[in-house]
This record gives C-alpha cells, structure tokens and sequence, in this order.
C-alpha cells in the first residue's frame, strides 16, 4: 500500500521574518500577517500544521479566492479630505444590490453566495451570469489560459444551483496592440501581443466551440499598458428552472467528484494568480498553466443536468481555483466531512497529497449526494462516459479532515479556515485637472484615422471563429445588417420553454479610466445597461455583474483609482436599478522589466444581462428604411477626454465625459416605451468613436446613404463627432412616424438629426449648410473592416 | 526498439513564413509542417508500423515514411520540433495511449510516445537562422525544442 506524502512543517519557533520566508519559499502568496494568524492557530491546537493544512489556508485566504482587497478597510484620502471606506464589497456593491433587491422584490433570486447569480426570467426559468479572468495564466501560455478560463466560468454556471445549463459565453481582452514593435517590448521572454491574441482566441473558440455553447458577445481594448499582462475575461449565461437555485449542504451524504482526472497541471494556480508576474514567470510557473479538455467537460455537463432533471443533486460546486479543496471546503464549510485522497483517480502516479488535494486540473465537479442515489448516479455516468467517485461524506463535526491511506493530513476547522485576517489598506485620489478646449478637426481625416483605429475596427476575423449559433437559440447576433457584417449593440438569446428572451452586453473604458476612474465606473454601467436596452431589454429588469483588474493595489494612487471606480460604478448602477448579482477582481497585474514595474491601468468590465419581454422589441443597430429619419437622443458635452479621437490625436489634459444617470435612465425609459408603441425601426449606442462612427456603422449595411445635419449650437465640430460623452442614442424612426416619435420625446434632448437616402451611398455630414464630410460608406467601410484582418 | 514516423500532407504547398512571424523575416522565406512520432515499445514491430500506418495516417490526405530518422523533406534550410513538455499534457499523445490500451491484442506495447511539430523553413539564400521562429512559435513554458540544420 502506498503511504500517504506529507509533512508536517515546523512554524511554531519561527518569528516574522522567517514566517514571511517559508511563505515566499512554498509560494503561498501569505502575507507576514497571515502566516502569524497561521502560527496563532495551530499554537491553540499544539500542534504544527502539515504542508497540506499551508496549502489549503493558502488557497482559501488567496486574493482570488477571498477577496481581501475588496474587503479590505481602506482609509481614502482625496482633495476633499479622508473618508474610511469600510470594505469596497460591502459597502459599494452589497449594499446597492440589497437596496435595490428591497426596491424590486423577486427580481435578484440569488447573489454573492453561489457560483453565479441569478434573476427571474418568467415564472418557471431563471437565467444566470457569470464573469471571470484568466489574466495570469494566458501571460504565460495563451492558448491554454484562454482555454481553461472559458472552461472554468462554464463550470461556474453547472456549479451554480443545482445545475444551470450553459446556453451562450462571451469574452473580452485587452491585448498590447498586435503591431507593437519587438524593440518596444522591454522584458525578455514576454510573448507578443500578436502571439497572444491569436492564442488567446483560439483557445476561448477551441473551448466553446466543442463544447456547443455559443460565443455571442464581446469586446477588444488595445493598449501599451497590456503588453506584459493582457487581460482575458470569459463569461457564461445559463439557465435553470426556479425550484432548482436553492440548495443547502446536510450531514451524511455522499461526497462524489465527476469528469477528469488530478494530474500535476494547474498546482499553485490561486496563489499564482494573487502575485505578479516577473521574467521568470514562464519557466517557473508552467505548472500553474492548467490544460484543457472541452470534450471531457461536455460529458460532464451532460451528466450533470440530467442528474439534475432527475432530482439527484442536493449540492454541487466546480473545482476551480485550489482544486477539491476549495470545492470540498466550500462545500464543507458549514457541516464538516472527511475526504479521502487515495480514492481520487489520478492521470500520473507519484502524486504527494497536497498536490491531489489542490491541483487545478480541469473538468471536474463535486456534488453532494443522497447515499440511495448512487446507483443511477453511476448509472449516469456510464451513459455520458464520464467518471464518477465516491471522494467522502459530510458529517456534523464542523471540521474538514482529509486523510490519504489511513494517516489524517489535513483537520481544519471549518470556520476557522473561513477568517482570513481583515487588511488596512491607504489610497489616495488626486484628480487630474483639465480644461474643455475646441480642438481643431480635420473631419474627413479624423473620421478616416478613428475608423481605422485598433479600438474601433471591425472584429469580425475573430467574431468568425466563435460559433455564435450553435444550440439553435442566438436571436440577435453579433454580426447582423444586411451583409450580416455590421456590429450589434448586443446578443440576444432564445430560451427554450420561455416566451421571454434574454440580452447580454459588456463595457469597458479603460482609457477613461487614465484620467477620471469615477467617469470611467459610471460610463461602463451608463454603457452596458444603454446597450441592453437597445437590444430590447426591459429597463426594470436588468442586471450587471462587475469585474475588476488592476496593477498594485499596495500602490496608494492604483488603489485609490480603483475605489474611485467603484464609486461611480455603485452610483449609477443605484439610479438605474441595476443590481450587482456577481463580479470578480484581479490583482497584481504587473510586470518587473529592467526598468521597473509596469502596470495596467484599472480596468473595470460591466457585464449584463436583461430580459427582452418580446421578441417584437429587439430592432437591431443597422439602417432599415430607405428615407427613414434619424434622431439624436441625448445631450453632447464638450469632453474629449479619454476618446479615441483624442488619443489617436495625442490631445491631453480634456475633460472626460461625466453620467448624469438621473436624466439618462429617464431617457432610456422614454426610449423604451417608445419601442413597445412601435416607433424604432432601429438604433444604435453612441460610443466610441463618437456619434460619426455611430452613424457610420449604420450606414455599413450599403443599402442607404446617410446624411446628418449639426446643429449649429456652439460645440465644437470636434465634439459634435467624435465625443463619447454618455447617455445617447442614434435612434431611426420610420418617416412617417417621425412627428410622433419626436413628440414621444417632447420633455428629453431630442434632436432631428438626419435622414436615410436612397440617393447615394454616402455617409454626408453637413452643419448649417456646410458639408463637413461627404465619404462614399464602402470606403469608410473598407478601413474599418479590414482593421484586423492583417494581424487574425 | 524504436521507430520513428513522419506524417505529411499531400496537398499542403509551402506557406509564407511571414504569416508565423510577429515581424517579416529577412528574404522570402517559405515553410511546411509536419508531424513527427518517436515511438519506444516492446514487442512486435510490424504491428507497431501497422498501428502507426492505421491510426496516425489519413491515407486521402496524408503520405507517411516509417522507419527512417531523416528529415521526410528536403531542401529545407533548417527544420525546428517542437511538443508538448512530458509533465504536459498532450491531447493528441493522451487520446493515442488511451485508444491503444483499449485495443484486444494491439502485438506490441508503448514504452514512450513523443510527438512533435517539425516546421521546416526553405531559405534559397540558405542563410535563415532559428531565432525569430523559435521566439515566436516556442513557448517554453509548455514547450521543448530543438533546432536541426540541413547538412551543408
């Protein structure tokens, strides 16, 4: 019989120093503060701790898995003075989502406590969602990283509940442009950026794709910032019938893992995910790349929510980030239980117990099961050729214990291991100062630069690789118009056994967030829950989850952005109802080059989803009439700040556009109201690019020309075109209901702006009398279309 | 014993090296790829060719030559081999041994199995060196490598 390989480690006589070594030597990312909250406890158990019990602390206290940061006190100091934020957490999102849950009762049915939250869809189904990053992971091995990080949040929807059904995914990254130059790549053995997205997409396609579950919606930021950490956010949507959300943990079941095998692969991934990344990365930490394997995760789905359907699930949670011991401690959290590491089936033999009891190897879910359903358990099993194994049982003791052959190597109690000591953290927000000026135009040029532009251009050669149609369901896809190539605001899918149907949107700014991150957390909520709406979903039924990714938070400036962010985020997410139902964070996203630390600004990605009452409302975001009207929706600010065309120009020291979410959510649901009477024939999210590009991607269907008059008011020509300034939309009306629809919006900024033409095939924009740009749209077309073609 | 087996497309032409490469290669280089298997067994090595020739061989679209360590092509300037790490894992190497093993007297047994891309780059000037390819292609964290010249 083979023993069980472990050891105990001596930390009793060791004092901070040494403590904060051992940490550093085992690579448990434990603060010095930790490892003495450590010592404490195993002092009032005489006894010091084996690796395993290090290791499985290490893990549940990690940033990924607890969220210190985001519970963390923090005393924030800014121009007007220090305020103690009593944990981002709690204070910004918990509590908005608890307020709004107050105000909207039965909408949230679950957030924050399972794999993803949910929200009511009609009175049989719910529908969830769920974000996550793979940032460090995809750093060092793209394809794989991407890869598992699709895999892992799909595993988040089956472990949501009792089973949710993965039905569409998106993805957004943040790349260094894919035409950096090597000699600007100032470390050795950092991968291009050109090698990264390419590994990166095809890993998030060769995950979904084989899995049937359909990539519909996403985004691309390109910057500098991300050439030595890119960003890699992977999200899934599911389904579930309501009576299947609830779920609670008892004494005396069984506790049985499904799918994959525990191999050496993916060991160390929470504790590498919790520390920056450095030259050395790439070779030290290959074991922290998990591999993928879609096909096996099929099988496992399919078993899953048919043990489901069936009734044989009482829990169920996926092994994520630290492997079966974050499912098992989750799982166990509450009523204790034993698990048995020889009986878990391995890919290699050799494997000592604390590598069994963290590995990160994929495809594998631990349920908690009735005893007397194990034979159609395994049953099952067999049918989806997946492998079933009795891992352990819950018990009452309250106490995690996990023995490999006979010798007890982990006994851990289970509240506990749930404390992590509390951090106090500083920041400091100084904003930058800024002045609107009138910065001069070249229109025509302008307009041909900002479309040709990385953040702008068509992401069609990727979009193509995901298949957004697979399950039979995608109602409104990425790609619509007439040439099935124009962008969409947002995806909406089909329910099955549902008359509703559901739209998913994401947004993220990170420019912005460079010089105004209060500006940035409210435009990324104003952004997403406008695109929703504009895809068709209800107002009063939407929902955001947010994720967040940032360089050093023990840099006071990083982390006093970051809390600056999530103010505005929580503002405007309260004044438009919106609750919070899930959201993820990511830290120490920085590199060490030779000259010094370079870290990504802070990056927030809002992502939502909404219910679409009837599919009668989803109108699309391509020009449909011939001499159909165009009106403007919304107040135009002089705010170039954090613009493309204000970037690709090098212009400076502009104010970025502020949210009045008040005045904004009232026109998003006049707007509403005004698609349920029938007056839109189609609109379109004012974003990046400003409202030229917004009309020119209309206008890319080729089917019509546009022509837009400005108003002579004063603005700018500059500000007219190309500012982001939040809360409008390009809004198309059939002619003949263009006198009701204006009167529709008697009390809000509305403003005839243009028309559709059958004359030309021109995107002509005059201000009194004025033409400013007249550009056949196939030619606009062309640069913005093959913007990526080249590098994918 | 051993045998080595080189798989290659019959209608696969040399592509251009640019389209592997983050910036353009001096010249105009061109390159193939092809699969290369490094089999160690013990038993029969006739049903060892037979499993290679059935299993590993998509005789449409595929030519294969068993038995020899030479490169299958020539004229190529250098080829690089790269594959999966052995504490990696590999899909392709799992899903062979897992079918092998399935097999009711398969007349031979796997002692190791590594499988590697071998690009093959055609320089006229025959002066192209590795480095670029091996910095854009490799990653060394799941990767081993190495690097053959043709002979002069």
């Amino acid at each position: 019989m083979i023993h069980a390989t472990y050891r105990h480690i001596t930390i009793s006589s060791l004092d901070g120093e040494a403590l904060a070594k051992l940490s550093s030597d085992m690579k448990l990312s434990l603060s010095r503060e930790d490892m003495l909250a450590v010592q404490a406890y195993f002092a009032k158990a005489n006894r010091e701790p084996t690796d395993v019990e290090l290791e499985v602390i290490a893990q549940t206290w990690s940033e990924h898995c607890k969220h210190r940061i985001f519970g963390a006190q923090i005393e924030h100091t800014t121009e007007s003075g220090t305020e103690i934020v009593d944990g981002l957490f709690k204070t910004y999102i918990k509590a908005i989502t608890e307020k709004i849950m107050e105000q909207k009762p039965g909408f949230v049915l679950s957030a924050f406590h399972d794999n993803a939250g949910f929200i009511d869809l009609d009175d049989d189904l719910a529908i969830c969602l769920k974000a996550e990053t793979h940032n460090h992971p995809s750093a060092i091995e793209p394809y794989a990283g991407a890869n598992t990080g699709l895999g892992g949040v799909i595993r988040d929807i089956l472990g949501a509940g009792k089973g949710a059904k993965p039905v569409a995914s998106l993805d957004v990254f943040c790349f260094g442009s894919p035409d950096t130059r090597q000699e600007d790549i100032k470390a050795d053995d950092v991968i291009h950026p050109l090698g990264v997205m390419r590994g990166v997409v095809r890993g998030v396609r060769d995950y979904g794709n084989r899995m049937g579950i359909p990539t519909v919606s996403g985004a691309i930021q390109f910057d500098p910032a991300y050439i030595y950490n890119p960003l890699v956010f992977c999200g899934t949507a599911g389904v579930i019938p309501r009576g299947d959300i609830d779920k609670a943990m008892e004494a005396g079941l069984k506790i049985i893992a499904v799918g994959g095998r525990t191999g050496r692969d993916g060991l160390h991934g929470a504790t590498f995910s919790s520390a920056s990344l450095t030259t050395d990365s790439h070779e030290e930490d290959q074991q922290a790349v998990q591999i993928g394997n879609p096909i096996e995760e099929k099988k496992v789905s399919d078993f899953i929510l048919d043990a489901r359907a069936r009734g044989l699930i009482v829990f169920i949670t996926d092994c994520g980030a630290g492997g079966f011991s974050s499912a098992a401690g989750e799982m166990l959290s509450e009523t204790g239980g034993q698990i048995y590491l020889e009986r878990a089936p391995l890919k290699e033999p050799g494997l000592v117990s604390w590598e069994i009891f963290l590995s990160e190897s994929q495809e594998r879910m631990v349920l908690a099961v009735r005893e007397e359903s194990m034979y159609e358990l395994r049953e099952l099993a067999r049918i989806y050729e997946t492998e079933l194994t009795d891992l352990g049982e819950s018990d009452g003791s309250g106490i995690l214990k996990v023995s490999h052959n006979g010798e007890m190597v982990c006994e851990l109690d289970c509240a506990g291991l749930h404390e992590a000591p509390r951090r106090s953290m500083a920041s400091t927000h100084k904003p930058t100062r800024t002045a609107a000026i009138e910065v001069p135009c070249d229109p025509a040029a302008d307009l041909a630069k900002v479309l040709g532009d990385f953040a702008i251009v068509s992401r069609e050669p990727i979009i193509r690789e995901y298949d957004h149609e697979v399950q039979g369901n995608t109602f409104l896809k990425p790609l619509a118009g007439a040439a099935a190539d124009a962008p969409q605001d947002a995806a909406v899918m089909r329910v099955d056994d549902s008359e509703k149907l559901f739209s998913m949107a994401v947004s993220i700014l990170p420019e912005w967030g460079k010089y105004d991150p209060f500006a940035m957390g409210q435009a990324c909520v104003d952004e997403c829950v406008r695109q929703l709406i504009l895809s068709g979903a209800n107002p009063e039924r939407i929902a955001i989850l947010d994720n967040f990714c940032m360089g050093n938070p023990d840099d006071r400036n990083e982390l006093g952005a970051l809390v600056e962010t999530v103010k505005g985020m929580a503002e405007v997410a309260l004044e438009y109802q919106a609750p919070f139902v899930s959201g993820k964070d990511s830290f120490y996203n920085y590199f060490e080059t030779a000259d010094g630390p370079v870290s990504i600004p802070v990056t927030l990605l809002v992502s939502g989803f909404g219910v679409v009452e009837e599919a009668a409302h989803i109108t699309g975001s391509s020009l449909r009439g011939s001499d159909s009207v165009l009106l403007l929706l919304g107040t135009t600010e002089n705010a170039l700040g954090g613009s493309v065309f204000a970037r690709k120009r090098g212009v400076s020291g502009q104010p970025v556009p502020q949210t009045d979410a008040k005045a904004n959510f009232a026109l998003y649901r006049r707007y509403y109201e005004a698609v349920c009477a029938g007056l839109v024939l189609s609109a379109h999210d004012i974003g990046e690019g400003g409202i030229a590009v917004a009309a020119a991607e209309m206008g890319f269907t080729g089917k019509h020309g546009i022509h837009l008059d400005l108003p002579d008011d004063g603005l700018p020509l500059s500000a007219h075109l190309f500012s982001e300034s939040t809360g409008r939309l390009l809004v198309e009306v059939d002619a003949e209901k263009a006198a009701a629809a204006i009167s529709h919006f008697d009390d809000f900024p509305c403003l005839q702006l243009g028309a559709a033409s059958e004359a030309h095939r021109s995107l002509r924009i005059t201000r009194a009398g004025e033409s400013i740009i007249d550009e056949d749209l196939s030619q606009l077309k062309s640069l913005w279309k093959n913007g990526l073609s080249g590098y994918y | 014993m051993r045998l080595e087996a080189e798989v290659i497309g019959k209608f696969e032409t040399a592509g251009d090296c640019a389209k592997l490469l983050y910036a353009p290669p001096q010249g105009k280089l061109r390159y193939r790829r092809t699969r290369h298997y490094e089999i160690e067994f013990e038993g029969s090595e006739e049903s060892a060719r037979e499993f290679i020739d059935l299993v590993l061989v998509d005789h449409v679209s595929h030519e294969v030559h068993i038995g020899s360590s030479s490169p299958a092509l020539s004229g190529f300037t250098f080829h690089l081999d790269y594959g999966m790490k052995p504490t990696a894992l590999d899909h392709e190497k799992e899903t062979i041994l897992r079918y092998h093993s399935e097999l009711e007297n398969p007349g031979f047994t796997f002692s190791s199995l590594k499988i590697t891309t071998r690009l093959y780059v055609f320089d006229d000037d025959g002066k192209a060196t590795a480095d670029a390819f091996v910095q854009d292609i490799v990653n060394p964290a799941v990767h081993v490598w190495s690097v053959q010249r043709a002979a002069s």
